[in-house]
């Protein structure tokens, strides 16, 4: 093999990792605020007054999500968008919840924005791993 | 050393010193022009396969700026990533620009006030101007006083813009929907799906906005009934779409004065046109036998049309609703061609509007027709 065509081929992978180590770190600075919650299997998500708590979490595929209020008013818990919820239909509890109730729901693996469709201004999100 | 290795060695050299330069001026482009920053700053984004982990990406950058920057170039954000946040779902851009709207209430009025800069370009338009209807529903959803609707309202910027005057309108439609927006958290579930439960305090609340303009005043029932009528299309708190076409605008008529169910009925036409289509929509609205009635919900069935997009071909349906036999015959087509030059001034280029304007029929071309939406006078009135 000449010189020429071994320097273009160690230079295509020396670039190629190059943009995936750039393109893992800017994307994995997406999660820099979330809270690690994975290999918990019930995680509690809970509307205060500042919003959700905690409102990006990192979670294990399969954990139940359970949604909960502190504020004396319904809330509804749903994925984005706000309103149609159309990115993940199932993640939307349909119904305003009582304040006094809870509303659990296990999300599938991927990114979800979630918010409160009654607030959409509360809003948050869960990195399903 | 042979030349043609000597010759590689140089090349290689020089294309390694152009590879850094290119980099060094990317960075201080990314720095310091603003436009360079945006697409570098979504660009990463652009490797999420998902749609909504991409558009959390997004949304990741637009929350940052509008907590350290302006909410004006948090618009502008949006405006560069539209293209990529777009491409599966192009009637998404107003929900998305309501978002920005909705970060930054938070941001302002929950998380820290002191850090937001509140700025009103002409980028904030970008969705039709769903960033100011996101902000002001969560601000009045929240505070809802008539002091606070006006007092919010009234210190908009004012100006030649013609934006500017969209802004204040918007503001006051924003109240009407998050006037709304607040009965919720008193309404129980064996109250969902009565009109009156959750419109009569809104509407009265509306009619306490005094000294306004029209298009100022009208926008804030037409707000209420805006937001009623979008839970229609979603099935939200017992509000639905279903049940017989002639019976589709029948809670309209519950309200008081005549003017109310004005409102209603060209809001509610406009959802109805999204529901269903223009067609089935102008057939709902002509059983309406009152003349005014039926000319308000003709008149939402052509503003219906343009929401979701503007081309020619809804153009051809706005005329052929305007030429349908029943708006001819009962003398609703006056009102029909207002609200399509309208609607032509609102939604399409300055060049499209003229061409359009040419397609009326001569009993109702108007040298109107051709002017901007501002020098048009009044919204056409329901």
């Amino acid at each position: 093999m000449s010189a020429r065509i071994l320097c273009t081929w160690v230079g295509i992978a020396v670039g190629g990792v190059a943009i995936l180590v750039v393109s893992t770190y800017l994307i994995s600075g997406m999660k820099k605020n979330a809270v690690d919650m994975r290999g918990e299997k019930e995680i509690h998500v809970i509307l205060t007054d500042k919003g959700w708590e905690p409102s990006r979490v990192i979670i294990s595929e399969g954990s139940l999500v359970v949604f909960s209020t502190v504020r004396p008013f319904p809330y509804w818990p749903a994925s984005n968008d706000h309103p149609q919820h159309g990115i993940y239909p199932d993640f939307d509890s349909k119904v305003p919840i009582l304040a006094s109730s809870t509303w659990s729901f296990t999300p599938k693996k991927g990114v979800w924005g979630f918010h409160d469709h009654i607030r959409s201004y509360y809003t948050g999100v869960l990195y399903v791993e | 050393m042979s030349n043609s290795m000597r010759f590689f060695v140089r090349r290689r050299t020089l294309l390694s010193v152009l590879l850094v330069a290119a980099f060094v001026l990317l960075g201080v482009a990314a720095t310091y022009i603003p436009a360079v920053h945006r697409y570098v700053s979504i660009a990463p984004c652009a490797l999420h396969q998902a749609q909504g982990a991409r558009q959390e990406c997004v949304f990741d950058v637009i929350e940052h700026e509008v907590k350290t920057g302006t909410t004006g170039e948090a618009l502008k954000i949006l405006k560069t990533a539209l293209p990529m946040l777009l491409a599966k779902n192009p009637k998404l851009c107003h929900d998305l620009a309501h978002r920005v709207g909705d970060i930054t209430y938070y941001n302002l009025y929950i998380f820290d006030p002191d850090a937001v800069q509140f700025t009103y370009p002409p980028e904030s338009s970008t969705c039709d101007y769903g960033f100011y209807h996101g902000f002001y529903e969560h601000f009045f959803q929240e505070h809802p006083s008539v002091h606070s609707i006006i007092e919010t309202c009234s210190a908009l910027p004012s100006g030649p813009e013609p934006y500017k005057r969209v802004i204040r309108q918007t503001c006051f439609h924003g109240a009407g929907h998050g006037l709304v927006l607040e009965q919720i958290d008193h309404i129980s579930g064996a109250q969902w799906g009565d009109w009156h439960v959750f419109a009569d305090i809104p509407l009265a609340t509306c009619a306490k906005l005094t000294g306004l303009t029209y298009d100022e005043f009208s926008r804030c029932p037409l707000g209420v009934f805006a937001e009623i009528g979008q839970w229609r299309l979603l099935h939200n708190y017992g509000f639905t779409f279903e049940g017989p076409r002639e019976h589709r605008f029948d809670e309209c008529l519950t309200f008081s004065p005549t003017q109310i169910q004005r409102y209603c009925l060209t809001t509610n036409a406009i959802v109805s046109d999204i529901a269903f289509s223009v067609e089935d929509t102008l057939a709902a609205c002509t059983v309406l036998r009152d003349k005014d009635n039926f000319a308000a919900c003709v008149g939402g069935v052509i503003l219906g049309l343009y929401i979701n997009g503007a081309d020619e071909a809804r153009v051809h349906t706005g005329l052929s609703v305007c030429a349908d036999a029943d708006v001819v015959s009962r003398g609703v087509a006056d009102t029909c061609y207002v609200h399509q030059e309208w609607a032509l001034a609102a939604y399409f280029s300055d060049e499209d509007q003229s061409r359009y304007c040419e397609l009326f029929p001569e009993p109702y071309k108007s040298a109107r027709c051709i002017l901007p939406v501002f020098q048009q006078g009044e919204s056409p009135r329901p």
